[in-house]
């Protein structure tokens, strides 16, 4: 009887692992997806995108602390991505005949407006990590074996998954989704059907900030929101872009959901290596896969 | 009607095309001929708007599209068939279609249209382009540029290693854009077959581009042509 309710016991913890690391892959998934997206027809590699979630997740804060209803505190975080990740775009058209087809220049340049960002958010909030609290009606606890876990995280996760399905129809199934496919597979083809690809790299690169946003507005009750997020969360979502293929939305969500799992894993299993244990994925996938998971096979 | 002046386009120092004179009305059928590395491909390039190393002037009914990128030359009313196919990889060949024909209602020519013409593509709706065959491939890159709706289609040696059936399919098509009001300007290099059949005819060599007064070529020029004969 000892030995079943201590099997119990550690399924228990894995169950638990497993749920924290599948909600962080999944909030993970919204911010790849914007990278890959914007790499993937604008070729523009955007490190700025940890800051525009940082930014998100900071107005969440302020706008659930005003006591704003909990909707509007996501469309308010939804549309500060979305304008960070616009003028990001903004900066970047300027500029756009330097840092076209260099990714090392298009590393510094975005780096630079993280930083700068990064110091205007210091500057706004003081640098001080705040918790979110989450909405009463998700605030309950939920027990799992011997442990509790937070029902919000469950709301999350549904949401991420909502968020990746109609993600999936915007780009299968729509005239919107197609001239991003197009775009990212010959632009200069579809600019000789008359679409302008501006256009479509402005929308592409709000949906991407959008997405960011509103990743860093549901993750703000679980992650907070603090300095130095920018980078750990770009770290992350570059893993996952590389893992799942630069420039695939498919790869980006497997890739998100196992560097979500891997990195709960191993913060469990052996907590002094858990940053460890996502660069381990990572050469294990590029060795098999040099492409990463779902290789476009045409990016050059 | 088309009409290209003086236009010179390089690669770095290399001039791949040299003050090239050229005209395509609606409605016609004019081919350019030329060996390999000639400069038919940069020519139409330029003509497009997607070779950026260009000077010379390129107007459009009437439109100066010089100094336009391709999205202007092709609101203009022009549309390419690229070397290389150059499809959207993974949009299916209905997808292609609709991205080509737009909101736009009642072109000269209509999916059913080219569809009539290209029977096989029926079958192959819902193909991602990547997996359609070469000859598939080189019907949809045709349909691509037709329904989007041009004046002016530029056709960069749409019959180059096709299998003959596919070939007299193409051709068939080609030949019925003219009639529709389209002018159509397609290169070719070898066996002359659509050169054969143009209203008139531009030599092309190094670079350099003259019309060529007896239509319908036959076979002995395009062989000159090869062999470097005709300067």
């Amino acid at each position: 009887m000892a030995q079943l309710s201590l099997v119990g016991a550690i399924a228990d913890v894995w169950l638990l692992h497993t749920i924290i690391g599948l909600s962080f892959g999944l909030v993970l998934f919204l911010v790849a997806s914007g990278f890959t997206l914007t790499f993937g027809l604008s070729r523009f590699v955007n490190l700025a995108h940890g800051a525009t979630f940082m930014v998100a997740a900071h107005v969440a804060t302020q706008l659930a602390g005003d006591g704003l209803p909990f909707p509007l505190v996501l469309l308010g975080a939804t549309i500060a991505g979305a304008c960070v990740s616009l003028i990001v775009y903004a900066l970047v058209t300027t500029r756009w005949r330097v840092v076209s087809g260099d990714a090392l220049r298009q590393v510094l340049f975005s780096f630079g407006c993280l930083l700068i960002i990064a110091d205007l958010v210091r500057q706004r909030w003081e640098g001080i990590p705040h918790l979110m609290q989450p909405p009463s009606a998700f605030s309950g606890l939920v027990n799992i074996g011997d442990s509790s876990f937070p029902v919000y995280r469950f709301f999350v996760m549904g949401m991420a998954v909502l968020i990746a399905a109609a993600m999936w129809w915007l780009q299968e199934r729509t005239r919107f989704g197609a001239l991003v496919r197009a775009g990212a597979d010959d632009k200069e083809q579809l600019e000789a059907m008359g679409v302008r690809p501006q256009l479509l790299s402005l929308a592409v690169f709000a949906l991407s900030g959008g997405l960011a946003g509103l990743a860093g507005g549901l993750a703000a009750p679980i992650l907070g929101a603090s300095l130095g997020q920018e980078f750990s969360l770009l770290i992350f979502a570059l893993v996952a872009v590389v893992i799942g293929g630069l420039g695939s939305l498919s790869g980006a969500f497997i890739a998100s959901i196992l560097v979500g799992l891997a990195d709960a894993y191993g913060k469990a299993a052996l907590p002094s290596f858990a940053s460890f244990t996502i660069m381990a994925l990572v050469i294990v996938v590029l060795a098999v896969r040099p492409g990463g998971l779902i290789s476009r096979g045409n990016l050059t | 009607m088309l009409e290209v002046r003086s236009l010179t386009a390089r690669y770095g120092a290399v001039p791949a095309v040299r003050g090239a004179d050229l005209e395509l009305a609606p409605g016609e059928l004019v081919a350019l001929v030329g060996a390999n590395s000639a400069g038919k491909t940069t020519l139409l390039r330029s003509i497009m708007g997607l070779h950026g190393d260009r000077v010379g002037r390129i107007v459009v009914d009437g439109t100066d599209v010089s100094h336009s990128t391709a999205v202007g030359a092709a609101r203009a009313g022009v549309a390419i068939v690229p070397q290389g196919r150059r499809l959207f990889h993974s949009l299916s060949v209905e997808e292609h279609f609709g991205l080509a024909s737009g909101r736009r209602r009642g072109g000269p020519i209509s999916v059913a249209d080219v569809l009539e013409f290209f029977p096989g593509l029926a079958r192959r709706r819902s193909v991602r382009a990547q997996a359609l065959s070469g000859g598939e491939q080189q019907m949809l890159a045709i349909a691509r540029a037709v329904l989007v709706g041009p004046k002016y289609v530029l056709m960069d040696e749409p019959t180059e290693g096709l299998a003959p059936f596919v070939v007299e399919s193409v051709t068939r098509l080609i030949e019925h854009l003219p009639s529709l009001g389209i002018g159509v300007l397609v290169s070719d290099h070898g066996d002359g077959d659509l050169a054969a059949r143009a209203t008139r005819m531009y030599v092309m060599d190094r670079g350099a581009v003259a019309p060529h007064v007896a239509a319908g070529a036959s076979a002995a020029l395009v062989l000159d042509i090869q062999e470097g004969a005709v300067q």
